[in-house]
């Protein structure tokens, strides 16, 4: 009885283990979510059921959720799910890949596979710097002198 | 100088500057800020709140500093003063929106609680079984929050707040400067604490590169001004009457335009430095804000929380953290939004602070508990979720975005038309260190009205195409519960200001030119 008891958990073990390996639609960059503004890098879509990998309509948009927002439409990935992409604007952006003949098994709409990047702009510019310092110098800088004329007051 | 008992009077000038940043630095400046920023393109959007800050932001609050100190009387009143009954009856109104905007202000920090709470555990799970709503398990933090929001229990928190704000203004103004001592520079070593984590994070320095770096072609969207003005309107705590409350606790004498300018300041070199923790965050860990301010604070900073490096401790010291300084920073505000109808009444009709404490509290706490309701109205979760969240979304989008800035417009145009800016603008000079230019009348008379008539004729367009609410899915309640809780603004916002003003009469004061103004 006892071992009939430990095939059965063994058999549930590993159908929870086969479940859990299973390959997952993926959609990302490859060296990392933090790709360079205007510097090319690879995207890749993977699929585990799914060979026509270069069907994926793929868009990058930029800073979604924004009033600044906007779409671009990229190439369609080789038949290894591999695109280059050199992004246009730094900041956040989501990467969306939708393969409209693959149906997904429960809803039965079109599969659609997102993940959110942050582009770098590498170095500080110039322009944000000087905003950046007018900024501080005008709140900062007008709280001190503020104070300090007030104090000579009291 | 004879101090009015029942009023009372500020300790010293500096409790009184802490307790008016307390009560302008407030959730709105840690995720409104943040979640408005990038709303309206993160480097599109600084340069034209720095202008809005200067134009609009500094000049009203010198305007209700102003007033506050020539009258010696919360908002109403001091209106009244200088514009009779029709003055008064626009104070009423500012403060009915304002009163509508503490019951649901409360209710959410009632919310932050019960966050707090689970950021010491289960808010961390990766995702929560919910019941009630369609998708049966829900990841967290959203998940997390829905379910709390969907049991009676954050009515508990929500009475313990209305209890704490109700304990710190039964004592008066002396009671509310000392908590203010205690909980703003907390709140500063709070935000500190979170810039470090933020830019020492892989690549959060870049998130503030995005708060800074402009984009001047955005900058022509005329939608990307009308937010900054918007953000610094509110940001202030402007319209809320709280600032006149608060000044007519000081001496005559008190220095309006160095004090207006030390509070501005004060509020926006907090919101600098928020910005630029929620900015980092959001940048080293890929999160895209949704449009709500209320998804800022529930789901994507505490997201962001729960992908701190570190372990599940850092990530709990963090959430603790964050969720602490919102609660923080709530009471200071909320305490001001409750002193500001309790000054009014005081003022009108002479009843002591406990009687009116009992009377506010209760009527609160009623308000409160209406924003709490927990009964799942949309469960597929596209819009609020519970009636509780929608009520909140609904009556926020009068009471907040359309009431404080009539209110502001009101005062300009009472100060600037009927009582006469030049005399307000003399009187403040009398004690004023840096005297107040004639271009601050320009402003007052002109510029400010201008800006929110446009502001406000603009939102009220988009109204046309229908009615704030109207496509939300509100089981049960629709189509009716868009349209009453407009009119439970306008209409019943209307009638209780119009009661107040033409009931009771004001004691006998010196008329303002006896008393040299």
């Amino acid at each position: 009885m006892k071992r009939f008891l430990l095939v059965w958990i063994g058999l549930f073990l590993f159908s929870g283990l086969a479940y859990a390996t299973e390959e997952r639609p993926t959609l990302g960059l490859e060296g990392g979510a933090f790709p360079l503004i205007n510097q090319p890098v690879n995207i890749l879509v993977s699929h585990a059921s799914y060979p026509d990998l270069e069907k994926f309509e793929l868009t990058a948009t930029y800073r979604p959720n924004s009033s600044t927002s906007f779409v671009e439409k990229l190439p369609a990935p080789n038949d290894m799910g591999r695109v280059e992409w050199i992004p246009k604007e730094a900041g956040i952006a989501t990467l969306t890949a939708i393969a409209p003949e693959l149906k997904g098994v429960e809803d039965g709409n079109a599969v659609k596979l997102e993940t959110n990047v942050s582009v770098r702009y590498g170095s500080f510019p110039m322009s944000g710097i000087l905003i950046f310092l007018l900024a501080a110098l005008t709140l900062f800088g007008g709280l001190i002198v503020t104070l300090l004329a007030s104090r000579e007051r009291a | 100088m004879a101090v009015d008992v029942e009023r009372g009077q500020w300790k010293s000038r500096v409790g009184f500057i802490m307790a008016a940043a307390g009560s302008a630095i407030g959730l709105g400046n840690i995720v409104f800020f943040g979640a408005n920023a990038y709303k309206y393109g993160a480097g599109a959007f600084y340069l034209p709140y720095l202008i809005a800050l200067f134009m609009v932001g500094i000049p009203v609050m010198i305007l209700e500093l102003g007033l506050g100190s020539m009258t010696r009387r919360a908002f109403p009143p001091s209106l009244h003063r200088i514009a009779g009954r029709f003055g008064e009856f626009w104070g009423w109104f500012s403060l009915a929106s304002a009163f509508l905007v503490t019951m649901y202000y409360i209710t959410i920090l009632g919310w932050t609680f019960g966050m707090l709470w689970g950021a010491m555990g289960p808010l961390w799970e990766p995702s929560q079984a919910m019941t009630g709503f369609t998708d049966p398990t829900i990841p967290n933090p959203a998940g997390y929050f829905f379910n709390m929001i969907s049991t009676w229990s954050p009515l508990i928190f929500v009475v313990l707040i209305w209890c704490a704000n109700l304990f710190i203004i039964v004592r008066g103004v002396g009671q509310i400067e000392i908590i203010n001592r205690i909980f703003l520079p907390l709140m500063w070593i709070f935000i500190l604490f979170l810039i470090v984590r933020g830019v020492t994070l892989p690549h959060g320095l870049e998130g503030v590169y995005l708060l800074f770096t402009p984009d001047f072609a955005a900058m022509k969207d005329i939608e990307i001004w009308k937010g900054a003005f918007s953000q610094i309107f509110f940001t202030l705590s402007l319209g809320f009457g709280v600032m006149t409350a608060y000044a007519s606790y000081l001496p005559r004498d008190a220095d309006q335009v160095s004090n207006p300018l030390i509070i501005s300041f004060m509020n926006c070199c907090f919101e600098f430095l928020a910005g630029i923790a929620i900015f980092t965050m959001l940048f080293a860990f890929s999160i895209v804000p949704k449009a709500s301010t209320m998804s800022m604070t529930f789901f994507v900073i505490p997201a962001g929380i729960a992908k701190m490096p570190g372990g599940p401790m850092i990530v709990q010291a963090f959430g603790i953290l964050f969720f602490t300084l919102l609660l923080l920073a709530g009471i200071s505000s909320s305490v001001s939004l409750v002193e500001s109808p309790m000054a009014a009444l005081i003022d009108k009709f002479n009843m002591p602070r406990r009687h009116l404490v009992l009377m506010i509290g209760g009527l609160g706490i009623l308000g409160s508990v209406m924003f709490t309701l927990p009964f799942v109205v949309d469960p597929g979760l596209a819009a609020g979720g519970t009636l509780g969240l929608t009520l909140v979304d609904l009556v926020d989008h009068w009471a907040f975005s359309y009431g404080l800035l009539i209110s502001g417009l009101m005062e300009c145009v009472i100060v600037g038309w009927f009582f006469g800016v030049d005399k307000l603008r003399l009187s403040i000079n009398r004690y004023a260190r840096i005297p107040l230019p004639s271009i601050f009348n320009g402003f007052v008379k002109w510029i400010i009205p201008a800006i929110l008539i446009f502001i406000l004729v603009s939102s009220a367009w988009n109204e046309f195409g229908g009615l704030y609410g109207h496509d939300y899915v509100i089981n049960g309640y629709q189509p009716w519960l868009p349209l009453a809780c407009f009119l439970l603004w306008l209409v019943g916002g209307a009638l209780l200001s119009l009661i107040l003003t033409m009931s009771g009469s004001y004691a006998p004061a010196a008329a303002l030119e006896e008393e040299g103004v």
